[in-house]
């Protein structure tokens, strides 16, 4: 039997294919990294699926490339890096397994995309921490088990937030329920004793979740996870502060942060803001940009179920006393930007096209973790390389999100570009490698390296390679799991 | 007892000097002597290890770790050292490692509100400092006399989890010394770039350090790490007045108020206790039972039995918990007492009066922000508790767990070695992060002799097999290679796993795993 075959006996024969056209949509993605075809591309349903996948990828020493979102990638993290390679594209298995509107909990399978699980959740009275803008055919896991930035800070306790627990079967093909879902008792018995598998740590004393997440699929494969969620709120009010100081801004976020008045809460540069706002390009972008100012705050303060009124009432009064004291102005509208507006934008996904791809057709990301006191410095970096790689500064997107309730910040550079245009891709490429060594020598943690910049990060740090390597041999000794990424 | 390895013991002496190691049996004695060494020894002594070795620094660390593998001598390090957790497994092959001198605070850092500190920083000292800047640390329940660092501490909750979370989810970036001698730094510190992030590049070393419980001494060393800080809305050097242990705040803080509300029945307390946190209106909720509420409020066993009569009389077994109510202005403090108003309307709930009194309203919000309720009370009475332990998932099915246990509790206080608890019950709960997760527990005080404690762990198992019956969480006391091969199978086999990062990360098995696991096949 051929491996195809035996492929399509786990899966069934519509769920493995090898047509080129299949094929070539897996082997390369909006970013720097080589493309490589792979061997064929697998669909399964479920766990035991998954299980016998893997298990077969063990037998036959096949390289296995998990992927739970759609086109398009961005990240070179789900091409594969060897030829032979397994795509297993999680895309089938869309259950939204169980909304727990009272424990603020929703469980979902890993193709479930945010457009899906948007309403699922509103209808229990709750709302989810979102990355910003995702596109329509991200996976909600795909994103989380990343560690993308969510634009609620207040509710990102740990980086790991809004992650809860997850069941993965690794690389050898062993199956781990981790944090309180590990048991004891099935899914449903847990439920009927009021558990909601919400405790993401554990079990006991070891984190398994943190060993997954980040792991870019070289561990194994998550068959579903509980999402912490919060409840919505009664009312809510957007606001909009521009400066052309960042660093006002910044003095602003962090009080707002820090006494826990804001909701959402994140900086954009005019690049950015109008690019999400404009419908009609490039005139609309223009007309939007010219009216900004280079620096946007946008927040939300919220009245939950009891008296919202009057929450809202003292919010505004404290915001106010704050911006005032900051020579700043809380705002419904600058310029041709709405408050009002943006907010109804930024609780969906990005409408298509998405909106790193409008006007240039591609996007090129930038991004580290860093803290409060580095990162105008950080900005005024990356805006030199821009200039030093012929990169338009004035079109550059910057967006700053505050996470780890304002312990860190996502700084993050949106270089677009024209993908048919191979002299400015290269350009960027370079820029890239030079920003990744200029500011990680100047405070900026690229906590999730992505294509060339994965061993420069893993060269600053020799001690966690070995460490992760250890880890990486414990749970996929035979390598099968997306080799060749990271450190592995 | 010395040392037996006279080689290693040389070596030691010439890293530290010999001012810092020490074979004294006296010396050896006073870290042997610990709280629930009965359980082991029928003595308050567990066995003394071989020799007590003092570092001042990471290297020194290292270099003890190496020559600890070098001459398979068994290493456990203790920074404040709480009960026999800190000694257990220890004998004249193995070194006690004290950290006692690694008590400096490295950074604390306002803008980025985290602080970076070495193991023998107490949160008493961190908080002293932190306070001046407004910020608050996380309390750890076991009191302001533990580790700092969010690493070492058992489970590192506390009464204030509410505002403040816990443990394994304020940690940072941090230093390890790994079980055979190396220096790992992880996240933002492994790169060069500060405390400020543990996790990454890639998947986060966090994972095999912690979980809802620290590995207590049975996987390496912590050195330094970072802990996230939390906005306090108190005086930056409150004024006290009185003397221990009647300190109180001269003046109730503004915006601040405390309450000790009580409720028709357990189903209402649950539920307004999770209004409240899910409205975020707490920076802390506490439950304390009855007979410990009462001592935290007194100064002696005789003041609090008299305090637990009224209180009885009032309550008349109507369950309640602590709630301080804080703001960070007038207005956002009123808005919360008015919440917390409409929620004690629609679950029943009542103020206690004696925790109305504006003097002991001083003293008790002095007390909770700065010692954390359960110290005073765990071990006023006999000296000695433990109990039955909930998981860190989440109050409610933790305390219903605690309620089915009061069942089991009747028939081992028979035996006579648990003490009555004087009250309806011994319930002590927690939430964590505006009611995401929490911790329920029932600690018994249990008789100072070997027959006390092992009724009180077999209670422990009783109550652990009720757990599994009913499929509840985990709990939070699951040490050692009997308990986790007791929890593993139930669930899905995680000491396997667990296993395989001791072998991996300790090949030659010196890190002392009495509280950990054993890397054995």
């Amino acid at each position: 039997m051929s491996e195809k075959e035996q492929l399509m006996k786990i899966l069934g024969k519509d769920n493995v294919s090898d047509a080129p056209e299949e094929l070539a949509k897996y082997a390369e993605d909006e970013s720097f990294v080589h493309p490589i075809r792979p061997r064929c591309v697998a669909k399964p349903a479920n766990t035991d699926e998954i299980q016998k996948l893997i298990n077969w990828a063990n037998e036959t020493l096949t390289p296995i490339v998990p992927i739970s979102s759609g086109p398009p990638h961005f990240r070179g993290d789900t091409v594969p890096s060897i030829g032979g390679a397994v795509i297993v594209d999680l895309s089938r298995m869309k259950k939204i397994v169980r909304v727990d509107g009272e424990h603020r909990i929703a469980m979902i399978e890993p193709g479930v995309t945010f457009k899906e699980l948007i309403p699922a959740v509103r209808k229990e009275g709750l709302r989810l921490n979102m990355p910003l803008l995702p596109r329509a055919s991200k996976s909600v896991l795909g994103s989380m088990l990343e560690r993308e930035p969510v634009i609620m800070p207040k509710y990102h306790w740990d980086i790991s937030d809004p992650l809860a627990c997850t069941e993965v079967i690794y690389g050898t093909g062993d199956l781990l329920r981790t944090g309180s879902a590990a048991g004891p008792g099935s899914l449903k018995e847990q439920w009927k004793s009021g558990a909601a598998q919400n405790e993401a740590a554990g079990p006991i004393q070891a984190d398994f979740l943190r060993l997954i997440q980040g792991a870019q699929g070289t561990m194994g494969i998550v068959t579903w996870a509980t999402i912490r969620c919060e409840h919505a709120p009664i009312i809510e009010e957007p606001y909009l502060i521009g400066s052309s100081k960042l660093n006002d801004l910044l003095e602003y976020t962090y009080w707002l942060i820090r006494n826990r008045m804001a909701d959402d809460c994140l900086l954009l540069n005019d690049a950015n803001l109008a690019r999400i706002l404009a419908k009609e390009w490039p005139t609309e972008y223009e007309k939007i940009k010219n009216t900004l100012p280079p620096w946007i705050l946008f927040f939300t303060i919220s009245g939950p179920k009891y008296f919202p009124e009057d929450r809202i009432s003292y919010l505004k009064t404290d915001m106010a006393s704050l911006a005032q004291s900051l020579k700043l102005e809380p705002l419904r509208a600058i310029g041709k930007a709405s408050a009002f507006e943006l907010l109804k934008i930024l609780h969906e996904p990005s409408e298509e096209p998405y909106w790193k791809l409008r006007g240039k057709g591609s996007c090129h990301d930038i991004f580290f973790i860093t803290i409060y006191d580095q990162l105008s410095e950080q900005v005024d970096i990356m805006n030199s390389l821009a200039m030093k790689f012929d990169y338009p500064v004035y079109d550059m997107g910057i967006y700053i999100q505050p996470i780890v309730q304002g312990v860190n910040y996502h700084c993050e550079f949106n270089i677009f570009f024209d993908p048919t245009n191979s002299l400015e891709k290269c350009k960027i490429e370079s820029l890239s490698e030079e920003a990744f060594n200029t500011l990680s020598n100047r405070g900026a943690f690229f906590s999730r390296p992505y294509g060339s910049w994965v061993d420069m990060a893993y060269r600053k740090d020799a001690e966690t390679t070995i460490a992760l390597r250890k880890i990486k041999k414990m749970f996929d000794p035979n390598n099968i799991m997306n080799p060749g990424k990271l450190c592995f | 007892m010395a040392l037996k390895n006279r080689d290693a013991y040389k070596a030691l002496e010439d890293v530290l000097g010999t001012e810092y190691i020490s074979e004294e049996p006296a010396v050896l004695d006073s870290y042997a002597f610990q709280w629930g060494a009965e359980l082991f020894t029928d003595t308050p002594f567990l066995p003394r290890s071989g020799a007590i070795v003092l570092p001042h620094k990471t290297e020194e660390v290292q270099a003890i770790v190496k020559i600890c593998n070098k001459y398979k001598v068994r290493y456990k390090a203790i920074s404040h050292g709480w009960g026999f957790y800190s000694a257990l497994g220890l004998d004249e092959n193995a070194i006690h490692i004290d950290m006692r001198r690694m008590n400096r605070i490295i950074e604390i850092n306002e803008k980025s509100m985290y602080a970076v500190v070495e193991p023998y920083v107490s949160c008493a000292m961190l908080q002293a400092e932190t306070l001046k800047k407004g910020l608050n640390v996380n309390m750890i329940g076991a009191g302001c006399n533990t580790c700092a660092m969010p690493l070492t501490a058992h489970q590192g909750t506390g009464s204030g989890g509410v505002s403040t979370s816990c443990g394994d989810r304020n940690c940072l970036a941090v230093e390890w010394v790994t079980p055979d001698g190396e220096i790992i730094k992880f996240g933002s510190l492994g790169s060069g770039n500060g405390w400020f992030c543990g996790d990454g590049p890639g998947p986060s070393l966090r994972g095999i350090i912690r979980g809802t419980q620290g590995v207590m001494g049975g996987l390496g060393i912590f050195t330094k790490a970072a802990t996230k800080l939390y906005p306090w809305y108190g005086p930056p050097q409150p004024e006290l007045e009185g003397a221990s242990p009647y300190y109180r705040f001269k003046e109730l803080p503004p915006n601040f108020d405390i309450h000790h509300p009580i409720f028709p029945s357990w189903d209402k307390l649950i539920e307004a206790a999770m209004k409240i946190a899910e409205n975020e209106l707490a920076m802390m909720i506490f439950r304390l039972p009855p007979p410990m509420l009462c001592e935290a409020l007194t100064g002696s066993g005789d003041e609090g039995a008299e305090l637990l009569a009224e209180i009885q009389q009032e309550s008349n077994g109507r369950p309640g918990f602590l709630v301080i109510i804080a703001g960070s202005t007038v207005a956002e403090f009123n808005y919360r007492k008015k919440v917390l108003a409409q929620i004690m309307a629609e679950t029943g709930g009542e103020f206690l009066s004696h925790l109305e009194k504006e003097d002991v309203k001083r003293m008790f919000l002095w007390s909770e922000t700065r010692y954390s309720g359960g110290v005073r009370e765990a071990f006023r009475a006999v000296g000695r508790f433990l109990g039955a332990i909930g998981d860190s998932a989440m109050f409610q099915t933790s305390t219903r767990l605690m309620l089915d246990c009061m069942e089991l509790k009747k028939e081992f206080q028979k035996r006579g070695n648990i003490r009555a608890d004087d009250g309806p019950d011994a319930i002590i709960g927690m939430i964590f992060e505006n009611g995401h997760t929490g911790h329920a527990e029932q600690l018994i005080m249990c008789h100072p002799t070997g027959a006390g404690w092992r009724d009180l762990m077999e209670f422990t198992v009783e109550c652990e097999k009720l757990a599994i019956s009913k499929c509840y969480t985990a709990p939070v006391t699951v040490w050692g290679d009997d308990a986790h091969d007791r929890w593993g199978p139930h669930l899905c086999n995680y000491h396997l796993w667990l296993r395989k990062i001791k072998k991996t990360f300790d090949p030659n098995g010196v890190s002392e795993a009495a509280m950990y696991i054993s890397a054995k096949e």
